[in-house]
């Protein structure tokens, strides 16, 4: 047991210099794009020779339809199609056609299975670096600047916006190139004055575009966060629902929830009418070239300088010129978004991370004297009042110490220090005979376990939130869940052991989360358990039965008990009285 | 993942399939008629201004320029611009049209929904997880909405203009349009053949999805006991794997989309193959004109690109069904009035606050009874405690009361009137309730306090004073206008509870439940509370609920409570002198 520990923790250290090893790269959004390109290469190779196939594919299609006009017409035509008979000239041109329909296939195939697959792996490798970081982040980020909802969102919003500059905006960045390039050429060996008109005609697209993308992603944008408020209302009138009808209040919700629906509607119409300006726009410059093409392109054919398959393949030709255009615009304000997304995601990937969790440090070794505590003083950094001033305490192994005092003394702050979760008190404290702050962290949490006041369970089964890392038997996880006065509750689930907890399982009640919490804890084997206050919930008569039960089982163990109630600290050898922070 | 395995479930649950729900749906629609009419001729219009635009183009190449006719030819050249010029304004304004009256719809549904939220019985809250409530009224209208004012447009068009071209292909030219119809067949039976993979395969990614977003906010959430227990590497071992399942799925359905969009398209483009050479060899034997070949490309185009967005938007349109499916069902779940019978008759007047419960049963199956045989009175004024351990049946006691559940046997008066005679609101909001919970509206405090009713500033600043709100409320710099966050964040959990009692004073009720008012209470707060509610229970008959006992001390009896039955009843110093389970609770309490 004690060999796996240590390799456990071994593997620690190793893994987190890996990851610090991957914190150097990407500094900049630029720079992790770079990388990843250079890194794959030749997928973008590969994927940029598909985007071009297909889209000389897609320019030659209309191309031999004007052709296969022509020659129906008895007009001049390319000769490498010219046969002895019209019928075996005709079967030529249909086959050309077919080759290259189907390699329009095989194009497409072709570079969803390079460029736009870079799209997902990169958004994978953005969605696991999150997590990477942030589960070192500091307390105070966590509480004030990146917050679960704040992560959360980069985790989805941001990471879904930012992974298109791996994939998709490229892939159209060579369409656009590509496309526009093949069009441009093609209309031109047809006639150098029809395309320079409609050019010019077409100029202004990508920037009408770019525009009205931007004041559309807004509008989006506004409706979207308006939705989320609204969600979240909706999901509060649930929740509050029976307390809503004991107390009459249900009709003013529907009021108000209908309200917030109204809002809403208004919103996304607005949305929606702002993306409907794409019609006049892209349809009003179609006909704009139309009127262009046809003043001078019916002047060209009445004086025979453009044949009719000419004239019908550049009417073709325009309405795909105009597609590369407007998606010029598309792209640039995708690539903008992309890269906000990115560096939204970069301030998470290069944030200053909780240096005590992730220092190596001397592994603990038990002495007679757990804690030695001189002049510690504590202020939290906005707070104007000391919370812990001057305290002094010696804590021996296998004590058991008490702690009581109003709420705001500093009882879980205390807790906090003594388990090293804040290092930055004043004054000497000493565990084991050594600094607290010279210990590493995972050895620490193998000496130590600490049951917070309020559970917090993992969506998993009773059995894994008791076991988490370690192989435990069933009669092991039973031993702890008995010692926690759970086991009786647990044995009547239909499932017992394997029952799912979390949202979509079980609902425990409080007093079993926090008995729960206390099996987990339990079950670490800890030479040092801290108990913050977190039996509140359970009734008096099972809190008596978990007292004795530990009171026999922990003898070896040090135990720091937080409590309201006096009674739940009986068992203790010293109750100190905190009350210096509530003056 | 777990969500997505209640999501299948709904699908196999539910009477009204696919179409019928839908239709059930556009009743709420109804007011949207006249719009929706515009909406559909206007697109109808764009399409036909599309297909006359086609012919168009092969006159002009016919009759104009290859006749090299310059009349004609101009003639031809305007008419073909303002067709599409009008095209254009036709498919703007039908769009904005179809998008405000789907928006109205959707508002309807919404609107609905709200209501049957509060017309449904608690047993059906009881009976599921939160979170699939939820879901009906948030996600599955939005999948809904998202149909309605995005696809929809774009599928109503698709399919006039389909139809259109169609028409116009057969009307021209009947054998050769039958070959160009019966050409697109493989790339329709290929969609529908892909369909059952594509529903699941589009599953798997969502479901997935939602496993890493579920999976980070959980790890988020616990971090704390991630560092208690050092289990940083744990967890960020778990969370890759469950990314690493996202990457499969999502990297599968590309490979699967790779290899079928592509062949869809060239599916899509059978008809202007069979066009290039069947027509081809029509012209070249001259039983076809070049015009008629040029309008035919036309008309080509316009056939199997919008049915190419049809055949791609199918997943869209499957989804919608789905999300309509379950709200149709959601909506037709039995109300209140189905369960707890049609409403009672007693809507007005001030009760006295004689209250008795004779012989209750009450239970929600047969085997599972909650109560059995329950029985008390109270007088007017009469204070009353409820004790026992968790699921005894105290809290359930006060639920029938209020009306949230029926009872099968016995019965529960109210003055002398069994409460099945008095109206549902009438006799809840006659019945004063503070719990431990909140509820808590984003509004003003005056919002929070007055709900719907209409009362003075006056009257609400004098209750205020009177339970000490006032008192509160100006230390912390806050008055009636002060808005107040949803959940109540930016209050203390026993401000809150000053907020509630004092929204119940408003209402001065006769009866007065308080259902563990008092616990989790800041101690600053724990003495104005308690002063407030003893003085509130003045006059009124109570029933309370406490966790901690000394707090009935005050009661004029105490009932016991022990598997839905009352085992002791009688005052507080008497029970306690008894030495029976009420002084075993009381005991453990104190020490």
């Amino acid at each position: 047991m004690l060999k796996s520990e240590s390799s456990k923790r071994q593997a620690y250290i190793k893994l987190n210099s890996f990851s610090h090893k991957l914190a150097i790269r990407g500094k900049a959004p630029g720079q992790i794009w770079r990388h990843y390109l250079a890194d794959n290469i030749w997928m973008y190779i590969l994927g940029g020779f598909f985007v071009a196939l297909a889209c000389a594919t897609q320019v030659s299609i209309p191309r031999i339809m004007g052709w296969a006009i022509d020659f129906l017409r008895g007009d001049h035509i390319p000769s490498f199609f010219l046969k002895t008979t019209k019928m075996e000239t005709f079967e030529t041109m249909f086959l050309t056609f077919v080759v290259v329909v189907l390699l329009q296939m095989v194009a497409r195939i072709g570079w969803r299975l390079t460029i736009a697959r870079q799209t997902h792996k990169a958004g994978v490798e953005l969605k696991k670096k999150i997590w990477e970081k942030a589960r070192f982040f500091t307390q105070k980020d966590l509480d004030e600047k990146y917050t679960v909802g704040h992560l959360m969102n980069n985790s989805t919003s941001d990471v879904n916006t930012a992974r298109f500059m791996f994939g998709f905006t490229l892939i159209g960045a060579f369409d656009v190139l590509f496309l526009g390039l093949f069009t441009l050429i093609t209309m031109i060996t047809i006639s150098l004055e029809m395309t320079l008109w409609t050019m010019a005609v077409f100029l202004f697209l990508p920037f009408a575009v770019k525009k009205l993308t931007k004041i559309e992603g807004e509008r989006y944008a506004e409706a979207q966060d308006y939705l989320s408020k609204f969600n979240d209302q909706g999901s509060q009138a649930v929740a509050t629902i029976r307390m809503q009808r004991l107390t009459q209040t249900g009709s003013f919700w529907e009021k108000k929830l209908v309200s917030s629906a109204d809002e809403f509607r208004k919103r996304r119409l607005k949305a929606l009418f702002t993306s409907y300006y794409f019609f006049p726009f892209t349809g009003g410059s179609t006909v704009i070239s139309y009127i262009v093409m046809f003043v001078i392109g019916i002047q060209m054919v009445m004086n025979g300088s453009l044949t009719v398959g000419e004239f019908i393949t550049m009417q073709s030709l325009i309405y795909i010129m105009q597609d590369p255009l407007a998606e010029l615009g598309f792209i640039i304000s995708e690539l903008q978004r992309s890269y906000t997304s990115l560096e939204r995601l970069c301030e998470v990937y290069n944030r200053p991370q909780a240096v005590y969790l992730k220092t190596t440090g001397r592994d603990v070794k038990a002495t007679e004297k757990v804690f030695q505590l001189k002049n510690i003083d504590f202020t939290y950094p906005e707070g104007e009042r000391k919370i812990i001033d001057r305290l002094n305490l010696e804590i021996n192994q296998k004590e058991r110490i008490g702690i009581i005092g109003p709420v705001g003394t500093g009882k879980t702050t205390l807790l906090n220090i003594l388990s090293g979760f804040i290092p930055d008190y004043q004054g000497e404290l000493l565990f084991n005979g050594r600094p607290l702050r010279e210990y590493s962290h995972p050895s620490l949490r193998e000496y130590m376990a600490i049951v917070p006041q309020k559970a917090f369970l993992f969506a998993d089964t009773v059995k894994k939130n008791v076991s988490l890392n370690s192989d435990m038997s069933d009669e092991e996880v039973y031993h702890y869940l008995d010692l926690a006065g759970l086991k009786y509750d647990v044995e009547q689930f239909p499932l017992k052991l394997e029952t799912p907890l979390g949202e979509w399982g079980i609902n425990l009640s409080g007093g079993q989360k926090q008995r729960l919490t206390m099996a987990r804890a339990l079950a670490s084997k800890p030479k040092l358990l801290m108990l913050d206050d977190c039996l509140s919930a359970v009734d008096t008569v099972t809190e008596e039965k978990i007292l004795t039960g530990l009171d026999k089982e922990m003898k070896e163990t040090t135990l720091i008990w937080v409590a309201h109630r006096s009674s739940t600290l009986k068992y203790c050898d010293r109750v100190i009285e905190m009350n210096n922070g509530a003056n | 993942m777990a969500q997505t395995s209640y999501l299948e479930q709904d699908e196999v649950k539910g009477e009204i399939r696919d179409f019928h729900s839908f239709t059930y749906l556009l009743r709420y629609a109804a007011s949207e008629k006249l719009k929706i009419t515009l909406a559909l001729i206007l697109l109808a219009c764009k399409s036909a201004f599309d297909i006359t635009s086609a012919w168009f183009v092969g006159q002009l190449v016919e009759k104009g320029l290859a006749q090299k006719d310059w009349d004609i030819t101009i003639k031809f050249t305007v008419i073909i611009i303002a067709v599409e010029a009008l095209a254009v304004l036709s498919i703007w304004n039908g769009r904005r049209i179809l998008a405000d009256a789907s928006c109205s719809f959707i508002l309807n549904i919404r609107r609905t929904l709200f209501s049957h939220l509060q017309a449904l019985p608690m047993s059906f809250f009881d009976k599921q997880p939160q979170g699939r409530t939820v879901t009906r009224i948030t996600h599955d209208v939005e999948g809904l909405e998202n149909f309605f004012t995005s696809s929809l447009g774009r599928v109503l068009s698709a399919s006039l203009t389909f139809t259109l071209a169609l028409i116009a292909m057969l009307a021209t030219d009947f054998s050769l349009g039958i070959i160009l119809v019966l050409s697109m067949t493989p790339a329709a039976l290929f969609t529908f053949l892909s369909r059952a993979k594509i529903r699941e395969i589009n599953r798997e990614v969502s479901a997935n999805t939602s496993g890493c977003n579920s999976k980070l906010s959980e790890y988020l959430n616990g971090l704390p006991v991630i560092r208690y227990f050092a289990l940083e590497n744990w967890a960020k071992e778990r969370y890759d794997n469950v990314v690493n399942k996202y990457k499969d799925s999502i990297l599968a359905a590309n490979h699967y989309y790779a290899f079928t969009r592509p062949p869809l398209s060239l599916l899509c483009l059978f008809p202007t193959i069979g066009l290039l050479y069947f027509g081809g060899k029509e012209v070249l034997a001259g039983t076809m004109s070049i015009g008629l070949f040029v309008a035919f490309i036309r008309y080509c185009e316009r056939f199997s690109f919008p049915l190419t967005a049809l055949l791609r938007e199918i997943h869209v349109i499957q989804q919608a069904f789905t999300s309509a499916e379950r709200v149709t069902t959601f909506l037709q779940e039995h109300d209140e009035t189905d369960l707890l019978g049609e409403d009672g008759k007693i809507k007005e007047g001030q009760l006295k606050g004689v209250i008795e419960f004779k012989n209750i049963e009450m239970g929600y199956s047969e085997e599972q009874k909650i109560l059995k045989n329950v029985s008390f009175k109270l007088s007017p004024g009469e204070k009353v405690g409820l004790v026992g351990r968790t699921g005894s049946g105290k809290t359930t006691t006060i639920s029938l009361l209020a009306r949230l559940y029926d009872f099968q046997k016995g019965d529960i008066t109210i003055d002398g009137f069994s409460i099945r005679d008095y109206n549902r609101s009438f006799l809840r909001s006659s019945l004063g309730f503070v719990g431990q919970d909140v509820v808590i509206f984003n509004g003003t405090i005056r919002e929070n306090l007055v709900c719907e009713r209409k009362i003075s500033d006056q009257k609400v600043l004098n209750a205020c004073e009177e339970t000490g709100l006032l008192r509160i409320l100006k230390r912390n710099n806050m008055n009636l206008d002060t808005v107040l966050y949803g959940r109540g964040s930016n209050i203390s959990v026993g401000e809150r509870q000053l907020l509630a009692l004092t929204r119940v004073l408003l209402s001065d009720p006769r009866i007065l439940v308080l259902d563990e008012a008092t616990a989790n209470i800041d101690p600053e707060l724990e003495l104005v509370i308690h002063h407030c509610i003893e003085k509130m229970m003045k006059g009124r008959s109570c029933l309370i609920i406490a966790h901690r006992i000394d707090t009935l001390k005050i009661c004029d009896k105490v009932l016991t409570f022990s598997d839905g039955e009352i085992i002791e009843e009688g005052p507080f110093e008497q029970l306690l002198a008894a030495k029976g389970v009420f002084y075993k609770l009381y005991s453990h309490n104190q020490i």
